[in-house]
């Protein structure tokens, strides 16, 4: 070590954050098959994170499951310190206020890293669901604050929103909730892993990039990917 | 017999971030200076990464800043000299040049976008003109003080460079006095060396200070740009930016006033 690295102090020794919440399904009907590749598909997200030196640092993590109630299952944190999750499924699918509760703490999360003096990336909203929210309908004030707020986010880049549909999902719905720049994808039969190890390597890629820049992801609907786009 | 040398005196250099030695990109951060006739003269530029020849633009700027200087001091004699004065005309010059070399390259002034700070100082009294990110520290009797800040814009990355059209409304000059040392760098260097906090940015007192006592200890310029090189290159600053990083430092010489004898002290 130089002489000079080793008396220096860092200034603002913080790692540039990339808030990211997973809203995780699980609801009665993700009992099963479904919940335990879950549960499987955030151990290896966790590991594959942790294997990236750069990631590891920067992926500020949060976990809400929607179900039986909405809960934070795990706050914002890095991976090293995120305690491992075993969900269970149970219950219905309020999805409009894992929406808004999502929502709310990608501001808060922003919020504190602005009082630190911590810069950041574009928070990640990922939600994974099999059916269709049973806490607002289609057009209701609800369903229509909550799709609004999801638009508005992403067009003013104060997010972005990813929305998957596994099984039985009910896609058209979550085309009509999620912004247009970034329709929902359907989960290929049995691919949690494969989008999983796609969540990682993108959040991989974005915490290896200089903030502001543009970060070119994987197709996930190309011939290696996991997800398909409803056309119909 | 103190050891050291006779300040005034100048060192520091650029170095390539990994991103771009990765990339095989050249570096696109460049600097000059020099002490001529008593006056210290200082280049810092820093190439955007969006400009794909940035790094003759940085080159061209820095040299042509520095020769302009020298030419405006020889022409002026030992007659009245404006810091301000000079390190305006070294801005506005070197923005002449980088057009001059735009032309010879055949290409558009915009693939030559740099940032530029020009400083120039005369005992312990300092001018900077300044356009685009990078800042200067200065330590003055009053403690680090931050001379010239990164001109903030509402997104990371969107800088108005010496290139632009619209240059002449971003340029800032500040004179300051009782200077008696100068770090001059690339924004490669910001996350180590500048606090940031929600009121702005203020200088990094952990970094400062090692780095000017150092720079009051040097007894040789060639080690002690060695030393900011390896600095520069080191896995503690490059885990907080792989972008090109140029740090220079100046040692000014004070005025023979026992008032300030504590100013050099730190």
């Amino acid at each position: 070590m130089s002489k000079l690295e080793e008396a220096i102090g860092i200034a603002n020794p913080q790692h540039p954050q990339c808030a990211t919440i997973l809203v995780l399904d699980t609801s009665g009907s993700m009992a099963g098959g479904n919940i335990k590749q879950l549960n499987e598909g955030l151990k290896s997200f966790k590991e594959d994170v942790l294997s990236d030196e750069l990631a590891r640092k920067r992926v500020d993590l949060a976990i809400i499951s929607f179900g039986e109630g909405v809960n934070i299952v795990s706050d914002f944190s890095s991976a090293e310190t995120m305690p491992d999750v075993a969900l269970e499924a149970s219950g219905s699918t309020p999805m409009g206020d894992a929406l808004l509760m999502a929502m709310d703490m990608i501001e808060q999360r922003k919020r504190d890293y602005k009082d630190k003096g911590i810069d950041y990336y574009r928070p990640w909203i990922f939600m994974i669901t099999d059916g269709e929210p049973t806490d607002m309908d289609y057009g209701d004030p609800k369903w229509n604050d909550v799709a609004q707020k999801v638009k508005d986010g992403e067009r003013n880049s104060k997010f972005m929103f990813f929305a998957v549909g596994v099984d039985n999902a009910n896609m058209k719905k979550l085309q009509a909730i999620a912004p247009p720049e970034r329709p929902p994808l359907k989960l290929q039969e049995g691919k949690f892993k494969e989008m999983f190890t796609w969540l990682s390597k993108s959040a991989q890629k974005t915490s290896n990039t200089k903030i502001g820049e543009q970060v070119p992801l994987d197709n996930p609907t190309g011939p290696q990917g996991w997800g398909s786009v409803p056309t119909n | 017999m103190k050891k050291g040398l006779n300040p005034p005196y100048i060192f520091g250099c650029p170095v390539i971030g990994p991103s771009h030695s990765r990339l095989g990109i050249p570096c696109q951060d460049a600097c000059a200076y020099d002490v001529f006739e008593d006056v210290g003269l200082i280049a810092v530029a820093d190439g955007l990464g969006s400009a794909s020849r940035s790094d003759i633009g940085s080159r061209q700027a820095v040299t042509a800043a520095i020769e302009t200087a020298k030419m405006l001091l020889k022409k002026d004699g030992n007659g009245d000299r404006s810091l301000a004065e000079l390190v305006k005309g070294m801005l506005y010059f070197a923005r002449e040049q980088v057009e001059e070399a735009a032309k010879r390259e055949g290409c558009e002034l915009r693939d030559l976008a740099t940032t530029l700070i020009t400083a120039a100082f005369d005992g312990s009294s300092v001018s900077i003109a300044h356009i685009g990110d990078g800042a200067v520290v200065a330590k003055t009797g009053r403690g680090l003080l931050l001379a010239s800040t990164p001109e903030e814009s509402e997104y990371a990355n969107e800088v108005v460079p010496l290139t632009s059209s619209t240059w002449n409304e971003h340029l800032y000059v500040r004179s300051i006095e009782d200077v008696s040392l100068l770090a001059i760098f690339t924004d490669g260097c910001q996350k180590a060396a500048l606090k940031k906090s929600p009121q702005g940015y203020e200088p990094f007192d952990g970094f400062f200070f090692p780095i000017f006592s150092y720079a009051k200890e040097i007894e040789d310029i060639k080690n002690a740009n060695g030393e900011i090189e390896a600095l520069l290159s080191s896995g503690k600053i490059n885990e907080h930016s792989d972008d090109d990083k140029t740090l220079v430092i100046a040692v000014l010489k004070m005025r023979d006033n026992p008032a300030n004898e504590h100013i050099n002290s730190i």
